[in-house]
């Protein structure tokens, strides 16, 4: 079921009813209901991938449950393994497989040896990625003992397939995220109205944003040997805005919704287009994802407290992998690469986060340097994007080279500014809020007419076409 | 048990409160949607189809500011109607009357638009393979050059889902009747009778009740009524296509773009495709509907179009009878030695000049087929009484 689609805005509210009508009854209800609605969410799309969803919940389950009674370390060292083979082995197969089989037919082929082997193309079930890395978390935190393993295997399984979260995140920690499904919710008035703020800003990024780009940027994309040097700037530039409005987009409906439901989620954006270098990006980029690969990948594998040359290779062996994770193409790690390779400058210079507030607080301009270092890290993040998006390495070289040689002829398909203008000015009056739409401190009439005019901009201009999530296929 | 109370009082209001402010929005809508549902636009396309197949007289039904979606209403008209005659196509076939097969002319359907392409054609022998659609025992099959592009239509649309059924699409008709200054016209149709003008039928949608056009229960196309009283006013061929389809040839645009490259896995489908129907028991003729004398020749005579059309008129042909499906050639009205004064445009044949064709079908038709049972005959005098060269029957005068 997509956010931006009309069963769900029949879902939610029938949800939210039956919810709130189970306040004060056992809390298994609730969770009890959250569970099922979360299966029919899922299910919606397609339901015999549901048995992934139960397959990775129960391994995980039983496994914490195992960990809680094996002091012995060899035993939890093999619960571990078996998590991890479940878990990682699911999305080998769902999403790798192709990727594995065709790499190595090629890489023989390239040696003189040829394997007659066709990969399966199985379909990828949605969210594959994002669920099995958050129930990964549970069992990683309960083999290191940060948390106690839970005996409710209701509270578990709604925890793993939460809905609002289950299919594009943010990936949530047990830590964080598990205690609320043990403990009773309350309502929370203006937490719940803030949670419809953050929803209608996220939706409003994806269908007006978002959905409008899309088409731009697959046009240039399509026919960039075609396209003169601005028309691929542009491309570049749209695709950026558009890809962080539409994840951006759909964390906020997640995290809004969540706030319908007495649920607190992670922050995963944080106005990352106002950031001075990659390392600032990065703790305000899809930061679920990033502090997962931080806690879980870059400190297992020493981090920074190895020798020099071992933590840059950490720090890039955990860009290439995070990148490797969006998806079964090189074009995926290439781009993991390329963004540890801007971070590498920072990792020797200290790797000490430089800017943890936000770009020129209390004043309405940044100063000109705070200017050149978001233009210039802006820059990076968008050619970056550019291999992101390429169906190829070849394409992304391709559009490079054309965007280096070709002419300088007026620019076209300039009709998506007015689109990321508006995002960006939104944004910058907004980043010291949580989100764009934080607007509580405006009298209520205020507060209205800025709905209103929301609501009036996405009837008349917003893409009507239900376009899925770029996240969903990841 | 106080704060539960208190929790849920305080959702309620949530929930109350976003009633509120989504109140004035609908406020809004409403009498839009109203006016759309008022007008048939917004009927769902299956539910047309059966108020179709069961009224019992004609029922003309016509889409204005949703889009016609051919394919999901012809999809549903093949399941209501269950035909044993089938003719399917683009809108280039649409002129195939009930009429002309006196008397199975109620075991007769013109799907015609369901295929706008060779995958449209796939998805069609797919759905009949796998019984989800009751095959007839004929198939009238046309099929258009531009299918075989290599620049064209990639997917099917057959899947498509119905827009009335869609809040989007509802969303974007809005928008589209506030943009095109149409609300007035529209919010004055409620309360007005669905008739529709000249002939009085009973009428569904925007086009059928505005202007007469619209499809009949038989899935043929009734043009707008006042085009052919405008022909008796200057009674010659026009092509009345917008824009006209000898230009767009000319210039090269649309389905007559350069290069324009075979692509013979496409080629291969068709005829694939309906070689296996054929092979499934239904008597499949293959159409190649007509072209007015100009548009014929500036095709023939065009360097850029001509492995393309060639391609068309005579591999496919080929290809086709070597797999046993019969082909009827209708490259123009001279062929039937008629005059352009039978085609409605550039690339579609009107229902007269159609009928000739479907006269030498009949007469083609093996002994043991079922158009042997039609009256050939009847079809013959229907086409001597034809009012004039574009439509058996003429309007009557006034709306």
């Amino acid at each position: 079921m997509l956010f931006n689609s009309f069963a769900f805005a029949l879902f939610l509210p029938a949800v939210y009813v039956l919810y709130w009508s189970l306040q004060g009854r056992p809390l298994r209800l609730q969770n009890l209901l959250l569970l099922v609605a979360s299966y029919v969410f899922y299910g919606w799309w397609d339901w015999r991938f549901l048995g992934l969803i139960v397959l990775s919940s129960a391994t995980d389950y039983l496994v914490g449950l195992g960990l809680a009674h094996g002091d012995g370390p060899r035993r939890r060292r093999l619960l571990l393994g078996l998590s991890l083979a479940v878990n990682l082995g699911m999305l080998g197969y769902f999403k790798y497989e192709g990727f594995f089989v065709d790499s190595l037919v090629a890489a023989l082929g390239a040696a003189g040896i040829e394997l007659d082997v066709r990969p399966l193309r199985i379909v990828l079930p949605v969210g594959i990625s994002f669920y099995t890395f958050q129930t990964l978390s549970y069992t990683f935190d309960v083999y290191r003992r940060r948390i106690e393993p839970t005996r409710d295997a209701l509270a578990f399984f709604a925890y793993v397939s939460f809905f609002p979260q289950l299919v594009a995140g943010p990936i949530e920690r047990a830590r964080h995220l598990l205690p609320q499904f043990l403990r009773p919710r309350s309502f929370d008035l203006e937490r719940a109205k803030d949670g419809l703020r953050q929803m209608l800003w996220g939706l409003f990024k994806k269908i007006v944003i978002a959905d409008n780009l899309a088409p731009l940027v697959d046009e240039i994309f399509r026919t960039h040997p075609q396209q003169t040097a601005p028309a691929l700037l542009l491309g570049a530039f749209y695709f950026t805005v558009q890809i962080y409005c539409d994840f951006s987009g759909y964390s906020d409906v997640a995290i809004g919704s969540a706030r319908l439901f007495g649920f607190d989620l992670m922050r995963n954006f944080a106005y990352p287009f106002f950031s001075r270098d990659v390392g600032e990006f990065w703790n305000r980029w899809h930061v679920s994802l990033s502090s997962w690969f931080r806690d879980y990948f870059y400190i297992p594998l020493g981090g920074n407290r190895v020798a020099r040359p071992r933590y840059l290779l950490n720090v890039l062996l955990t860009f290439v992998v995070s990148g490797f994770w969006h998806g079964a193409n090189w074009t995926f790690v290439v781009w993991g690469l390329l963004h540890g390779l801007y971070f590498l400058p920072l990792a020797i210079a200290g790797g000490r986060r430089r800017y943890p507030a936000v770009v020129a607080a209390g004043r309405w301009l940044p100063r000109p340097r705070e200017a050149l270092q978001m233009a210039s890290t802006f820059a990076l993040v968008t050619l970056a994007f550019i291999v992101f998006r390429s169906a190829s390495l070849a394409d992304a070289v391709a559009y490079v080279h054309r965007l280096l040689t070709a002419s300088w002829a007026a620019p076209t398909f300039h009709v998506g500014l007015p689109y990321a203008a508006l995002l960006f000015a939104v944004e910058w009056l907004q980043r010291d809020k949580q989100h764009g739409l934080d607007v509580a401190g405006l009298p209520r009439r205020g507060r209205w007419a800025i709905y209103y005019a929301l609501v009036l901009i996405m009837a008349f201009y917003a893409n009507t076409g239900s376009v899925p999530f770029i996240y969903f296929q990841f | 048990m106080h704060e539960p109370m208190i929790d849920q009082r305080a959702a309620r209001a949530l929930l109350l409160r976003l009633l509120l402010f989504l109140l004035p929005l609908a406020a809004l809508a409403a009498p839009l949607e109203l006016a759309l549902w008022w007008s048939g636009d917004a009927w769902p396309e299956a539910c047309v189809q059966r108020l179709q197949q069961r009224a019992a007289g004609e029922v003309l039904y016509g889409r204005r500011y949703f889009s016609q979606q051919f394919g999901v209403y012809k999809l549903a008209g093949i399941r209501e109607r269950r035909p044993r005659i089938l003719v399917a196509g683009s809108s280039r076939v649409m002129q195939i009357r009930d009429l002309m097969f006196e008397p199975l002319a109620d075991r007769f359907y013109n799907a015609g638009g369901i295929w706008q392409n060779a995958s449209d054609l796939g998805r069609f022998a797919d759905l009949i393979a796998g019984d989800r659609l009751p095959a007839p025992e004929v198939l009238i099959a046309g099929i258009d050059p531009w299918w075989l592009r290599l620049d064209e239509g990639g997917a099917s649309w057959l899947d498509d889902g119905d827009q009335a059924l869609s809040p989007g699409a509802h969303l974007q008709v809005m928008r589209s009747i506030l943009h095109q200054g149409r609300l007035r016209e529209l919010l004055g149709g409620i309360g007005k009778p669905a008739r529709s003008p000249f002939f009085r039928y009973r009428a569904i949608g925007s086009a059928a009740r505005e202007v007469g056009a619209g499809f009949r229960r038989d899935g043929s196309w009734q043009y707008p009524p006042r085009m052919l009283l405008d022909y008796l006013a200057d009674p010659h061929y026009a092509d009345r296509e917008t824009p006209p389809v000898i230009e767009r040839i000319r210039r090269a645009s649309g389905h007559f773009a350069l290069p324009a490259a075979v692509d013979e896995a496409k080629l291969a489908r068709v005829v694939a495709s309906l070689a296996e129907l054929q092979a499934r028991g239904i008597e499949v003729w293959a159409l190649l509907p007509p072209f007015s004398s100009e548009c014929f020749a500036a095709l023939e005579e065009s360097t850029g179009l001509r492995d393309w059309w060639q391609a068309y008129h005579l591999r496919l042909a080929s290809r086709l009878e070597a797999r046993g499906v019969r082909v009827i050639s209708a490259p123009t009205p001279a062929a039937d030695g008629l005059s352009d004064d039978y085609m409605i445009d550039g690339f579609h044949g009107s229902e007269v000049y159609l009928a000739h064709v479907v006269a030498r079908i009949l007469d083609r038709a093996p002994p043991t087929s079922l158009l042997k049972r039609v009256d050939d005959r009847r079809l013959a005098a229907r086409i001597r009484s034809a009012a004039i060269p574009l439509a058996f029957e003429l309007p009557p005068a006034g709306r």
